[in-house]
């Protein structure tokens, strides 16, 4: 019995050492360690904490569209969404009134899809109605070929079709 | 002061047996910029400060690009080319406003933001014609704008850092990616965040360890999926294998919802895979970001 309590607790002990072992985060190297600590150190010759103002406002400065607008492109399709999401295939941008609005035409996986951007140039934020949409075509990349009004007009694998920039419904 | 506590939590959590994961991190906003207008990049930042904001902020200006003998990038949208002297003027802006309307004792890394996007084929315009001085180039512009942020006493509340969207698919040779990171490394010691991906076929271990770990640089990965997760903790485990430690994880990119996960889904996707094995765990992941 003594021997089946004794084998029981040095079971126990190595468990619970093997758990803790486990749950030991590895410190990060001497190199990594270095670097942290610049990042976070401050200079000594750093200015003493600046006045805040929140009511500052900075001179204007607008921003300045420089690629050709109101086109269709499948050139530079450097699409603000991750590869791992979206692939795109063609571009279609346009600003009005200080609204970047661009439509990305492309696939979603193996599905067809439309990647909508929506921007206010003045604040830097995004329009919450931007987005990816998924189409329910066959399988295979959408290309768009026009954008008149709020309906954009893609090339995919069963033909062509639409997409309602306000409904966001596919035809 | 408090840039001295980070770094003593930091130390003190990688020394110390851990906890089970307790809150997650401050989910910042990131961006996909179209432009550097100071007025735009300052109310960004005061959004960020309003808000209070506390963690890392990777503002995303596109793939390097070089136009007249100046470098810098191709912006996303309408942007079309910037310099990357107008890149920190609006970097200044963003750090301007954030020290505006923050609380006194919130903290931000904002970090400066490329890729290596521009795949063979693609039709990129303006190329770089050296990513090594690229790189430098972007190091150099990083130390600048540590020393604005020093010099304007903004140093209690942010720091200045860098960071690429590193897709093995836009570089499948690897060789750009790798020139932009030599490069960096070469002119600045302050974090470069690997904010990018794994996808399998394109990259060897070896070329991933080394765009996510040398130098400055720290993975801060993009989790939209629970198999990216997994990719990275293989990467994890070929580091230990054959660097003999593994990477730490310093933070966790979301882009929600046209990703699968959450912000939050994707750090417990991502700690989950470090805590998975013990030579490559973590208690906690330090950032989480939302890119939009």
């Amino acid at each position: 019995m003594r021997q089946v309590i004794a084998s029981s607790i040095v079971v126990l002990v190595l468990a619970v050492g093997a758990a803790a072992s486990s749950s030991v985060q590895t410190p990060p190297a001497p190199d990594k360690q270095a670097v942290i600590e610049h990042q976070f150190a401050v200079a000594p010759n750093a200015a003493p904490p600046a006045p805040k103002n929140p009511h500052y406002v900075p001179p204007h400065d607008p921003p300045q569209p420089q690629v050709q607008l109101r086109q269709v492109s499948s050139k530079e399709l450097q699409a603000p969404v991750s590869p791992a999401i979206f692939t795109p295939t063609s571009q279609w941008i346009d600003v009005v009134g200080g609204t970047q609005i661009a439509v990305y035409g492309g696939s979603h996986g193996r599905a067809g899809a439309i990647y909508v951007w929506i921007t206010n140039l003045e604040t830097g934020l995004d329009d919450p109605d931007k987005g990816l949409f998924v189409s329910r075509t066959p399988p295979g990349p959408l290309t768009l070929t026009g954008v008149s009004g709020t309906t954009v007009s893609f090339e995919g694998p069963s033909g062509e079709g639409t997409f309602d920039l306000v409904t966001h419904a596919f035809r | 002061m408090l840039w001295g506590l980070v770094l003593t939590a930091c130390l003190v959590r990688a020394t110390t047996p851990a906890p089970a994961a307790a809150a997650y991190p401050y989910v910042t906003t990131s961006y996909y910029e179209s432009t550097t207008s100071t007025s735009t990049l300052f109310s960004q930042g005061c959004s960020a400060g309003s808000a209070g904001a506390v963690g890392s902020i990777i503002l995303d200006f596109g793939r390097p690009a070089y136009r007249a003998g100046a470098y810098g990038t191709m912006l996303f949208g309408s942007g079309g080319f910037a310099s990357n002297v107008s890149i920190l003027q609006g970097m200044k802006a963003f750090a301007d406003g954030y020290w505006n309307c923050s609380p006194v004792r919130t903290q931000v890394i904002i970090a400066r933001g490329t890729s290596n996007y521009c795949p063979e084929g693609s039709g990129c315009s303006l190329p770089t014609p050296s990513y090594t001085a690229a790189g430098s180039y972007w190091g150099r512009r990083t130390d600048d704008l540590a020393s604005y942020i020093s010099t304007s006493g903004y140093s209690s509340q942010e720091t200045s850092a860098a960071a690429i969207d590193a897709e093995p698919a836009w570089d499948p040779d690897y060789t750009s990616t790798h020139d932009f990171i030599a490069g960096y490394n070469s002119a600045t010691s302050w974090f470069m965040f690997d904010y990018g991906s794994l996808e399998s076929g394109y990259w060897s271990n070896a070329a991933a360890y080394y765009v996510a770990y040398t130098g400055a640089n720290f993975p801060f990965p993009e989790i939209y999926y629970s198999s990216m997760a997994a990719s990275w903790e293989s990467l994890e485990l070929w580091a230990v294998a054959y660097r003999g430690a593994a990477m730490l994880v310093i933070g966790v990119t979301s882009e929600w919802p046209a990703g699968a996960l959450t912000p939050h889904e994707g750090y417990d996707a991502m700690l989950g895979q470090l805590q998975s094995h013990a030579s490559t765990y973590q208690s906690s992941i330090d950032y989480l970001t939302r890119i939009r």
